[in-house]
């Protein structure tokens, strides 16, 4: 699994190449893993690029420091404010 | 906080998610339009998924229209359309699937389904995992995936009354019946997976689960009620065979057989139930029954030892008494049942002992005490050794049979009121027997047949409850061996001594005093013997006639033997014994000797011609023998030694005297008590072999009128003649004596057990000063059961006694409460 990748693309049609393993934080990437995107290796999401590109550093940035999450001894994850709200809402529905 | 310098505007989230595909209606949208569009989209899904499609779909377009639905508020619309959805498809599978006739593809096709169900529930979860989140979470409701395993077990399994349920039920059953007669069955993996499905299947309802699943509540109380109606049928046939070795190995079989298919088949939590079920149904209820079987029962399996003790040939049951014993320990770990039904058999084999040493006995026609006292405890040796092989072999070498073996050895042994055995005085008298056998083989043996008596004697001494009764016993024989002993050889007394230190380390010095006296006095009458030659030599008196000393503490010996000690003294009296002339001046010359000796202050000296033995040398016309005979028939044959001398000095030939005596001259001569004298005229003038005599006339019985001389043809193979002493001439005398000695005996006995059991009443009251009646007899009973059984009566009328000689008193208000009186 850890060689493979899967694209997400925004509604304004970002792509992003993504480590599977990385994007499977997410149960929603995760399932989808089982349908037709499972086939194609494309995620179609409804977000704009800026939030997705917010989103997957958050993914690799989990996926980093997940074994030192118990030691506390993790950066801070800068969110830019602007998009904190959206970024929320996202994160719910992706399940992250 | 955010820097107040860098004031930076919330973006605010995007609307177009939520209402993109009402957006696309480009319409003033109805929430329920909105819903049906969205929801006829998940159902076709559903559809798909269920139909195996699911590669074709877009996952994240239906896991969003689910996400809106939820965040609509269309939760639990969503969450019931989906549960009709699920159970619509369910039902047209059942139909499907009961149109399947064969057992054995009906229960393929529902573990296929039951497959395919899990799989496209797993899908239909994951588009619906928004739900999942949160509408589910917040009503506490059933997670998708536990609905559709739910809707699974109502609308396929236990739809119309159980009607798959019990038929797969049915089927599993029919195939486990199946396998159990030892039919070979294909649908092993069925089996297993239906059984882990009907696991899963959690009674409840769409709020939560109760513990209970469709296994634990339908199948296993099916399976154990079927299991139970052929476990009895099958014990029934294994009944009806009659044989208890048949029944043993087909039941083990069987449940050997059932335990690998249980294990294979069902979840650990049936299996001790199956296992009990089967236990007590083949096992509890039946192996009693088959033990006592006539046919191959425990009585049968045990046969061979006893066998064996005699022949040596038949082949152990080994293998029978194994899986008895195996079968007992399956459902009770104490083998309860099997211990008592082996004491039984073992009481009942050893109850038959005495009657078949007795009829062999009287078969080779020695019968006697001796006889039936060795071959007894020979017998019951070898049982035991044998006992010893089947409990290493069959027993596990489990620590409660070798204490039910020794149980049962023990109540054989010391005997029952049907099966009276002596064992005490039995015991006495085979070591009795093989110390005087010992003593006699000729070579000096090396220590190992002492060794073995020794061990056998103390391993059958273990057997008997009463030891003070053997001891008495011992303390007889004992006495008896040493007084009628022909001299004290070196040899005897190490057999003598090591047996005493044996049994001194078994039992205790304390109960053994009265054979530790008597031995002393042996003792010390060989260093008698020994000073009383060293003081010959030293005096040169060579005259005299040799010594062999046996002096005895009368008060130390059995009176049986010593009451009469004083009536051989020398008086005047016409009737008493008179000593022989030629032995009078070493007789009195050694009763110098003796009361000088520094010991023997206060002392007198006794003889007693009713022990020991004399050693004569008589020349017969046709050679010179030595004989050794008892020392009355001895005193009478020196009444036939020559008195005359020739002219020359030397003495005349007794044969040439040709001195003839009658009876009443023999009684006037000697004053041999009657009894006796008739008894040693038999030895030395009627028995075949040792005719020294001749009577006349030749008849078995002594008469007063009858009159002896000395036989001038007599002859024997050998130099050395040993005359045996025949038993006494009338069998009412023996009687009389025998009862006498056994009364002596048991008197002892029971002079004994009043001493014992006053010195426990008073050693217990000593440490406790009061007690209770009944807790006192316990302690009693407790205290004295190595030694003997004491009696309740003998245990009241001790405490009588105590009280009356004031050891202890009564309590004056409690009649039960004793005190100690110091």
């Amino acid at each position: 699994m850890s060689n493979e990748y899967v694209t997400l693309v925004s509604s304004d049609n970002f792509k992003y190449v993504v480590d599977k393993e990385v994007a499977s934080i997410s149960t929603v990437l995760k399932n989808s893993q089982g349908f037709e995107e499972g086939k194609t290796g494309r995620i179609n999401l409804d977000m704009d690029g800026d939030i997705l590109e917010c989103i997957v550093e958050y993914l690799y940035y989990h996926y980093k420091y997940k074994d030192q999450a118990e030691s506390g001894d993790v950066p801070e994850f800068n969110i830019p404010t602007h998009l904190a709200l959206e970024l929320l809402v996202k994160a719910d529905y992706l399940d992250i | 906080m955010i820097p107040a310098g860098r004031r930076s505007k919330i973006r605010p989230p995007r609307k177009s998610l939520i209402s993109s595909s009402a957006a696309a209606e480009n319409s003033t949208t109805d929430a329920v339009i909105d819903f049906d569009k969205n929801w006829s989209v998940l159902a076709n899904a559903i559809s798909q998924i269920q139909n195996k499609n699911v590669s074709n779909l877009s996952y994240e377009q239906l896991y969003r229209k689910a996400y809106v639905l939820v965040l609509r508020k269309f939760g639990e619309k969503l969450y019931n359309n989906v549960a009709i959805k699920i159970q619509n498809h369910l039902l047209f599978k059942r139909k499907k699937l009961l149109s399947n006739l064969n057992s054995e593809s009906f229960m393929s096709s529902l573990l296929q389904e039951w497959d395919e169900h899990l799989q496209s529930m797993k899908f239909i979860s994951d588009v619906l995992m928004y739900l999942n989140r949160v509408y589910v979470k917040e009503n506490k409701k059933l997670l998708i995936y536990d609905l559709g395993i739910q809707l699974f077990k109502d609308y396929i399994i236990k739809c119309n009354h159980d009607e798959v349920g019990f038929k797969v039920v049915d089927v599993v059953l029919d195939e486990i019946t199946r396998s159990r007669s030892g039919q070979v069955i294909t649908s092993n993996m069925y089996i297993t997976k239906i059984i882990s499905m009907m696991e899963l299947l959690i009674e409840g309802n769409e709020m939560q689960l109760y513990g209970e699943n469709y296994y634990q509540t339908v199948f296993e109380p099916k399976f154990l009620s079927s299991s139970g109606t052929f476990f009895q049928n099958l014990s029934q046939e294994y009944i009806s065979y009659n044989s208890g070795s048949k029944f043993l190995h087909l039941t083990t079989q069987f449940i050997k057989d059932e335990e690998n298919r249980i294990k294979f088949y069902l979840p650990s939590s049936t299996y001790p139930k199956l296992i009990d079920l089967m236990n007590n149904i083949l096992i509890k209820d039946k192996l009693d029954k088959m033990m006592l079987e006539s046919n191959q029962g425990l009585e049968y399996w045990l046969k061979p030892i006893t066998n064996n003790i005699f022949d040596g040939n038949d082949t152990y049951h080994f293998t029978d008494l194994k899986l008895a014993y195996n079968l007992n320990g399956r459902f009770d770990d104490e083998y309860q049942l099997f211990r008592v039904r082996l004491r039984e058999a073992i009481v009942n084999a050893g109850n038959a002992f005495p009657g078949i040493v007795r009829n062999s006995i009287e078969a080779s026609k020695k019968g006697n005490s001796t006889a039936f006292a060795t071959k007894w405890i020979e017998i019951v040796l070898k049982f035991r050794e044998q006992m010893n092989l089947v409990w290493k072999d069959s027993f596990d070498q489990n620590p409660l049979l070798e204490q039910t073996i020794t149980f049962a050895m023990r109540d054989f042994i010391n005997g029952t009121k049907r099966n009276p055995v002596n064992a005490p005085e039995l015991l006495s008298i085979y070591m009795d027997f093989h110390i005087k056998q010992q003593g006699k083989s000729k070579e000096m043996t090396s220590g190992d047949p002492t060794q073995e008596l020794i061990e056998n004697s103390i391993q059958f001494l273990r057997f008997i409850k009463d030891k003070d009764a053997f001891e008495a016993n011992y303390a007889n024989h004992f006495a008896k061996r040493f007084l009628n002993s022909k001299n004290s050889q070196n040899k005897d007394i190490d057999i003598e001594e090591m047996i005493l230190g044996k049994l001194s380390e078994e039992m205790g010095t304390s109960s053994l005093d009265k054979v530790i006296k008597m031995n002393k006095d042996i003792n010390s009458s060989r260093d008698l013997t020994n000073e009383w030659k060293k003081y010959l030599l030293k005096n040169t008196k060579l005259n005299l006639v040799e010594l062999d000393l046996k002096i005895c503490n009368v008060n130390d010996w059995p009176k049986s033997m010593t009451k009469d000690y004083k009536s051989f003294t020398k008086s005047e009296e016409p009737t008493s014994f008179k000593w022989p002339r030629q032995l009078r001046s070493t007789m009195s010359e050694f009763e110098e000797f003796w009361s000088n000796g520094k010991k023997n202050d206060n002392k007198s000296l006794y003889w007693s011609p009713k022990f020991g033995s004399m050693d004569l040398r008589i020349t017969y016309p046709s050679r010179t023998y030595e004989f050794n005979l008892s020392t009355y028939a001895g005193i009478i044959m020196l009444l036939f030694a020559p008195q005359s001398t020739n002219p020359d000095g030397s003495l005349v030939s007794a044969f040439k005297e040709q001195k003839q005596l009658t009876y009443l001259e023999i009684v006037e001569l000697t004053g041999i008590p009657e009894q006796e004298l008739k008894r040693h005229l038999q030895s030395i003038a009627v028995a075949p072999k040792s005719r020294l005599l001749i009577k006349i006339p030749m008849s078995k019985d002594v008469n007063e009128t009858d009159v002896f001389k000395l036989n001038e043809k007599f002859k024997a193979p050998s130099v050395k003649v040993k005359v045996l002493t025949v038993s006494s001439a009338t069998t009412k005398v023996k009687k009389v004596s025998e009862q006498e000695e056994k009364e002596e005996v048991d008197s002892n006995i029971t002079e004994g057990r009043k001493i014992e059991v006053n010195a426990a009443i008073v050693r217990i009251l000593k440490s406790r000063q009061t007690i209770k009646h009944n807790q006192l007899i316990e302690e009693l009973i407790k205290q004295l059961s190595n030694r003997f059984q004491p009696s309740i009566i003998l245990i009241k009328q001790r405490i009588e006694d105590l009280i009356e000689k004031e050891y202890l008193k009564r309590d004056d208000e409690d009649r039960t409460l004793y005190h100690y009186i110091a």
